[in-house]
């Protein structure tokens, strides 16, 4: 039963940190090991969970939808007005009605997307974030210095762009849809989809010059 | 509360590392993926349990880190001590067991479940357009009002729906609120974005605003 005491677990991280290995990979296998043989967890359960994940979620679900609405008008409507559906329609493998919500790159706006108060990331479909993303620089500089982080990221934005940052506070999460590059009008939607990488979906990345992509 | 964990607009912290590596890999390291596993299953099972354990209760458990530890552990090692913490609150293991790195004693129970509280729903109180200042101060221990944004006057953009109150789920209970996007102008954020065009937008429950 969880007692919802601050200061309890605030001690209990203290005398873990203090008596436990310093080795990461160690203190994982301290933890793992004790909530099998609890009987609370059970290894095979964590193999096929990780198994699973791996293949089924990933930044290549967001490319896909992002791929669809470059070449369906009705398509990007949908995904504009309730995203979690133009997901399912698309992917059946991904959880439905996942909380997220795609904001539209347009010649005018750049979006940028961040969480200051922990990692907040669409894991459950675009996978597990960039080390960066998590990092306490990124999440203290985006939202005061959106164009200082992107230019670390080789992103400089062209007059009269203006940035919107999406700080992601709530249970819902936020995919950025990248316009679609000039000169892709003969290119499949395989082939559109491999052109959208996961640092565009989230915003630190604008250009997806079709030679960048197939690179 | 405010802790280490409120990031947003804190200065000093220097370039984002990571940046130029091949970072494509789902998890870099093989006990990082276990980490995540773990903690994703434990989670779930935690909340069909109906412990009273809820993901802003679980989120307040890494705020409570010290806080250099907070700033230079591993992402992936703070989840393995946030779980560790959390397993010992629930009473599915002890602190020596982990330290030890097995089970004491055969398997765990828990104390009781905790029966669950009811939902309420309220309307919206704001509409898009309307301009919203954000509370000045939270006095739980856990908040979603980050505190770069706290006194600030905003619009709001749209009206998302009711979302569970971060602030009551993390003491356990289950109280909707209703939710917006909050278009806020850089300029009125930061000295430095005085002439600047740029916005930002961020989620927020209708009780850390007011008509402004």
């Amino acid at each position: 039963m969880s007692s919802h005491d601050s200061d309890k677990v605030a001690r209990l991280h203290r005398e873990l940190h203090s008596h436990l290995p310093a080795e990461p990979a160690l203190r994982l296998k301290a933890l793992e090991t004790v909530l099998v043989e609890r009987g609370f967890l059970s290894q095979d359960a964590v193999d096929s969970w990780l198994d699973a994940y791996s293949e089924n979620v990933g930044p290549m679900n967001g490319a896909r939808v992002i791929a669809r609405a470059w070449t369906d008008p009705d398509f990007v409507a949908r995904l504009a007005e309730d995203t979690p559906a133009a997901f399912a329609a698309l992917l059946p493998h991904v959880e439905k009605g996942y909380p997220i919500k795609a904001v539209f790159n347009t010649p005018t706006t750049h979006n940028l997307v961040v969480c200051t108060l922990c990692s907040c990331y669409p894991l459950g479909i675009l996978g597990m974030s960039p080390a960066w993303y998590k990092s306490t620089a990124y999440r203290a500089r985006a939202v005061r210095d959106p164009r200082g982080v992107l230019a670390e990221f080789g992103t400089h934005l062209p007059e009269g762009v203006d940035v919107r940052v999406w700080d992601s506070t709530s249970d819902r999460r936020y995919m950025v849809v990248p316009e679609r590059p000039a000169g892709t009008g003969d290119w499949s939607e395989t082939e559109l989809a491999g052109l959208v990488t996961r640092n565009a979906m989230i915003g630190t990345v604008r250009d997806l010059t079709p030679a960048r992509g197939a690179a | 509360m405010d802790t280490v964990h409120d990031l947003g607009g804190r200065q000093g912290f220097g370039p984002i590392p990571n940046v130029a590596e091949d970072d494509s890999a789902l998890f870099p390291q093989d006990w990082q993926a276990r980490v995540w596993a773990i903690a994703m299953m434990s989670m779930g099972k935690l909340r069909a349990d109906q412990t009273g354990w809820t993901l802003d209760w679980y989120r307040h458990v890494l705020e409570r880190l010290p806080p250099d530890l907070y700033l230079r552990l591993d992402y992936f090692d703070k989840w393995t001590l946030g779980m560790m913490a959390t397993a010992i609150d629930e009473g599915v293991a002890g602190l020596p067991e982990f330290v030890e790195g097995r089970a004491a004693a055969g398997e765990y129970t828990y104390d009781r479940p905790v029966p669950v509280r009811p939902v309420s729903e309220l309307p919206p109180r704001f509409a898009p357009g309307d301009r919203v200042r954000c509370r000045r101060d939270t006095d739980s221990m856990h908040t979603r009002l980050a505190g770069y944004l706290r006194g600030r006057t905003g619009v709001i953009d749209s009206v998302i729906g009711p979302q569970p109150q971060p602030d009551a789920a993390a003491t356990g209970v289950r109280q909707k609120e209703q939710t917006y996007v909050v278009r806020f102008a850089m300029a009125d954020l930061w000295p430095e974005a005085a002439y600047s065009g740029d916005t930002l937008c961020t989620d927020m429950w209708d009780s850390y605003l007011e008509p402004a």
